[in-house]
């Protein structure tokens, strides 16, 4: 079975800083990573091929700052990758987001299963994965955290507000998985290594089929205001006895003890 | 007329719906999509100008193509949802077929004229993005409980709708029975990680119930330990808490959770590692492995 896992290039929000004064946001020290759950997604397109037999291909859409992340997502598994380099990927809403990575897999051709993470980290939009599989035609089921192949037929936990419900679907189908679908692998030394060897296959929005129209984003971005929390931060230190007492005078200053 | 939707497949959200629609209506009818016949009949008196009733689906789900079919021939200039996963997996489909925008976990909505302006969290809450939008149909899904259902009134005329889709076969749902208080506790006692066994919750929970407060947890505690309800896990994608007192018990502090604890009056960690994030989020860290400080708490509380 061909598995396309999607998986996004972000900044990693715990380097983050805002500025007190501006609240603008401080990007320079800031490394990138893997978006949290698309390491899920990830391991979960590895972990069924393991099973069922088949690859996985990795599919990324980026500036040129996200070559970085190609190394470091196939030596989690997958046997090549897709990246759909272009500047515009700084600007591209959820919308050409969907549009671009629909068209590479339309590229891709003959697979049988996408996986998106549920939300990506920075932007959490919690759409991209569930347009594209609307783009594709294709089924979609999201909130996935337990997930497995028989037969052709996909079977699915979805983790929903009201219990889990289970359900089955036919390929070609696009899942969202949640972090506790699987804990994804660290990469041996072995395999980053051999991520170097493994084929990137390089695209740009035009080969994806997209028309200067479909790259217009449809929601626009006016400010980006950090937000600020006032807080004491006094740091309680010392003796145990010590610290638990200064703590219980504070509870029942507030009437609680 | 041209119309606002609102979509869900909870009443009280179908409800509170309703409400921001009203609030930034321009002459426009609101037509309500219901999943029950009960919620069909509340919508139909509390200010829906028109409700759909969907019935016949196993899920809600079934009927997104229903959906985007009347969506292309009518396009609404504004379509509201409830913040819910199935919800979610809806809109984006219906903001895909439509080429519509959509943002997700939307607060402060504004309109003037053909034009929206919202706010999100972005950046796990970090930072606050504002947010235009020019083209109709205009695509949110609204934070839940940030508007108020409207009183009764006389009942609109409500239709019924049965075409489903059948792509997906469902095999059972297995109801979840916790809830949660949370969000309204007085206090609230959070455990994360730096809890080494599932059976230590014990010694929080003990805390909690002491203070008259309520029990939560991490994100990860409730969803890669599982030793919590997925309805327990504080921050930006879980529940949102403002007691009085908050205290974290081995939470690190990430963005994803402070941003869920933000409107605490007082917040108090209990943290071992003194670069925590949590320790500059809090108005009290005390420094120090919890396995020591918990237990002397307790006893020094009688509980
Ligand atoms: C899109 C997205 C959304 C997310 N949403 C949420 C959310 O809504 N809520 C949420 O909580 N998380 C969320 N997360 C996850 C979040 O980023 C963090 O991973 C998570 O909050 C960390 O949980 P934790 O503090 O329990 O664990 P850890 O980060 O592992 O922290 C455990 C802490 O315990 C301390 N500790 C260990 N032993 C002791 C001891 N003996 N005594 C005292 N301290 C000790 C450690 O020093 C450490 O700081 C989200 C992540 C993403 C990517
Ligand atoms: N630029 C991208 N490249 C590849 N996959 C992406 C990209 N953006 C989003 N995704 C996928 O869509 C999911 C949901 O993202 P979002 O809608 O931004 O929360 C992510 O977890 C990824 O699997």
């Amino acid at each position: 079975m061909k598995v396309i896992a999607c998986y996004k290039w972000v900044l990693d929000e715990a380097d983050l800083k805002v500025d007190a004064k501006s609240r603008a946001l401080l990007t320079d020290r800031t490394k990138n990573k893997i978006s949290e759950y698309d390491r899920n997604a990830i391991e979960c397109g590895v972990q069924l091929t393991e099973q069922v037999g088949g690859e996985v291909v990795a599919l990324t859409a980026g500036t040129a700052n996200s070559k970085n992340s190609l190394k470091d997502a196939l030596s989690r598994g997958p046997a090549q990758a897709v990246w759909v380099k272009d500047e515009l990927m700084s600007q591209a809403d959820s919308a050409v987001t969907a549009k671009i990575l629909a068209g590479a897999v339309r590229k891709i051709e003959e697979f049988d299963l996408v996986v998106c993470g549920e939300g990506s980290s920075d932007e959490y939009a919690q759409q991209v994965g569930i347009r594209m599989g609307q783009l594709l035609n294709i089924p979609v089921i999201t909130f996935v955290n337990k997930v497995e192949v028989k037969d052709g037929i996909l079977r699915a936990e979805r983790k929903l507000e009201e219990g889990i419900e289970v359900v089955e679907v036919k390929f070609p189908a696009l899942i969202t998985v949640l972090p506790d679908v699987n804990t994804p692998r660290i990469p041996s030394l072995k395999q980053i290594l051999g991520a170097a060897k493994k084929p990137v296959q390089e695209l740009s929005i035009a080969d994806c089929g997209l028309s200067p129209a479909d790259t217009e984003s449809k929601v626009s971005r006016e400010s980006v205001l950090g937000t600020v929390m006032e807080r004491k931060q006094i740091r309680v230190q010392g003796e145990v006895t010590e610290m638990v007492q200064q703590i219980v005078d504070l509870l029942n200053k507030e009437g609680l003890c | 007329m041209s119309q606002i939707w609102v979509i869900s497949e909870t009443q009280s959200a179908l409800l509170e719906l309703v409400a921001h629609a009203k609030g930034i209506a321009q002459g426009e009818s609101i037509v309500a999509w219901a999943f029950s016949t009960e919620a069909a009949q509340a919508a139909s008196k509390q200010g829906a100008d028109q409700v759909i009733e969907l019935t016949g689906a196993k899920r809600p789900e079934d009927y997104t193509s229903a959906m985007i079919e009347r969506a292309q021939s009518e396009i609404p200039i504004a379509i509201l949802w409830g913040s819910t996963r199935r919800s979610k997996e809806m809109a984006a489909r219906l903001a895909a077929a439509l080429d519509a925008g959509l943002i997700n976990e939307t607060f402060n909505l504004k309109r003037e004229g053909q034009s929206f302006r919202a706010e999100r969290y972005i950046y796990g809450g970090l930072c606050v993005a504002r947010e235009v939008m020019e083209t109709a149909p205009f695509m949110a899904i609204m934070v839940a409980k940030t508007a108020e259902a409207l009183d009764e009134g006389a009942a609109c005329h409500i239709e019924t709708l049965t075409n489903s889709e059948t792509k997906i076969q469902m095999i059972e749902l297995r109801p979840n029975l916790a809830t949660s208080n949370l969000g309204d506790a007085n206090v609230v006692v959070c455990v994360g990680r730096g809890i080494i066994k599932s059976e230590d919750i014990e010694l929080a929970r003990r805390l909690a119930s002491k203070l008259g407060g309520e029990l939560g947890c991490t994100r990860p505690v409730a969803e890669d330990l599982h030793w919590m309800p997925e309805e327990n896990y504080i921050g930006i994608s879980g529940q949102m808490v403002k007691p009085t007192v908050y205290i974290g018990i081995g939470v690190s502090g990430q963005i994803q959770h402070v941003s869920g604890i933000r409107d605490s009056k007082t917040i108090i960690a209990i943290e071992k590692n003194e670069n925590a994030p949590i320790i500059e989020a809090a108005d009290y860290a005390l420094v120090g492995d919890l396995y020591q400080i918990l237990p002397a708490l307790l006893s020094s509380l009688g509980a």
